[in-house]
């Protein structure tokens, strides 16, 4: 019966690591190569609406507006409580006058980087993220300001709607 | 006499990927940034609203109250000067309403209508012909159709898309069905090709079936 008898000396044999490290480096690479870095982050709470109809955003010459509920204290409330954000600073005044300023300063920006990046600044996308909640006036006071500023290529974000039964 | 070179301890650097890993998951977004195009009207200074005379046929009057209710100007169908749209998915109920017309799913059926005219009728938009240069196109008759859409200031942003979403869902059907009919493929197809001869034709396409809407407010 010896044939059974369990050699106690014998161990469990070491598992080799080395190749681990190389795994997890091809993950690593791979999240690198499908994501894209967060560019600004945003101030304020806000829902998409849903859509069926949208399109991708051409991301290359792109510029981000928010506008929803701020997260931050003392930021300066259009109508509705809403505060608006661009690219990465919260406007700082509401008024009329105010707000054109900072739309002013945001499409220069907006078309100096452009220019930088050897994009057309004339085909910049202004990119508004908007809360579902906010009111048409200031949705309104913001698109009149874009315009004055004769940056007319907008695009609304919206999510994927979740299909629903008819 | 050579010394040995001690052997190091790799076991840690797969530690230290995958802290990277985790820092690149959590500082980037994998969700593609995606919306409604629109490309909004040039500022006139001096023209307070521009004032531009629009034969009552080819123009159909949309209106999104300061409660969120969707109206369309009915006259053209039903005789009822508007018709409203609720929107079952916000919660908004017009049901109690006398001239009720259904879900806000209705109003693309409307602006297909309205844009396509397929019976050529008399109190639907007429067409001009109209030379298209872009992929020899040729002549084709372009609607002479303009959507007004009218919101009043207190309407959230949220029924303002999905009229915009209904109202590109129209337009969309109707490039899609010429696309088919002339190239033989879904304008979808074509305008996210990066073909230079088929972005042609989506161009084309696009003249052919302009996205005439024109907005205004009001209190």
């Amino acid at each position: 019966m010896s044939r059974f008898k369990k050699n106690g000396k014998k161990e469990v044999p070491e598992l080799n690591t080395g190749s681990m490290s190389d795994i997890i480096f091809m993950f690593l690479f791979f999240f690198m190569v499908i994501t894209t870095m967060r560019e600004s982050e945003a101030k304020v709470k806000f829902t998409e609406p849903t859509a069926t109809e949208y399109q991708k955003l051409d991301k290359k010459n792109s510029y981000t507006v928010y506008m929803g509920e701020p997260t931050v204290q003392g930021a300066a409330l259009l109508d509705n409580a809403v505060s608006i954000q661009f690219n990465d600073k919260l406007a700082a005044s509401t008024t009329d006058e105010g707000l054109k300023t900072a739309v002013d300063e945001f499409v220069q920006s907006s078309r100096d980087a452009s220019a930088l990046k050897n994009e057309d600044p004339d085909k910049i996308t202004y990119y508004l993220k908007i809360d579902n909640n906010t009111r048409m006036t200031a949705v309104n006071q913001l698109k009149l300001a874009l315009r004055k500023k004769n940056a007319l290529k907008i695009q609304y974000a919206t999510k994927k709607e979740v299909k629903r039964g008819k | 006499m050579a010394r040995k070179t001690p052997s190091i301890n790799t076991s840690s650097s797969a530690d230290i990927s995958f802290l990277l890993l985790t820092f690149f998951l959590l500082t980037s977004n994998i969700s593609s940034d995606q919306g409604i195009m629109r490309q909004l009207p040039k500022y006139a200074k001096d023209v307070k609203e521009m004032d531009v005379e629009v034969n009552t046929r080819n123009l159909l009057r949309v209106k999104v109250t300061n409660k969120n209710i969707v109206m369309v100007e009915g006259a053209k169908w039903t005789g009822e000067n508007w018709v409203m749209l609720s929107d079952n998915r916000t919660g908004v109920n017009a049901s109690n309403q006398a001239n009720y017309g259904g879900d806000i799913d209705k109003l693309h059926e409307l602006a297909y209508e309205f844009f396509g005219n397929p019976r050529k009728e008399p109190n639907l938009p007429d067409r001009k012909s109209t030379p298209i240069p872009e992929a020899d196109f040729g002549n084709f008759d372009i609607s002479n159709g303009v959507i007004s859409l009218e919101c009043q200031n207190y309407a959230t942003y949220e029924t303002y898309i999905k009229v915009h979403n209904e109202l590109s869902r129209a337009i969309n059907q109707l490039r899609d069905e010429l696309s088919k009919d002339k190239y033989g493929k879904s304008f979808k197809v074509l305008d996210d090709s990066s073909d230079d001869t088929d972005k042609e034709k989506a161009k084309a396409i696009k003249k052919a079936i302009p996205m005439n809407i024109s907005e205004s407010t009001s209190n």
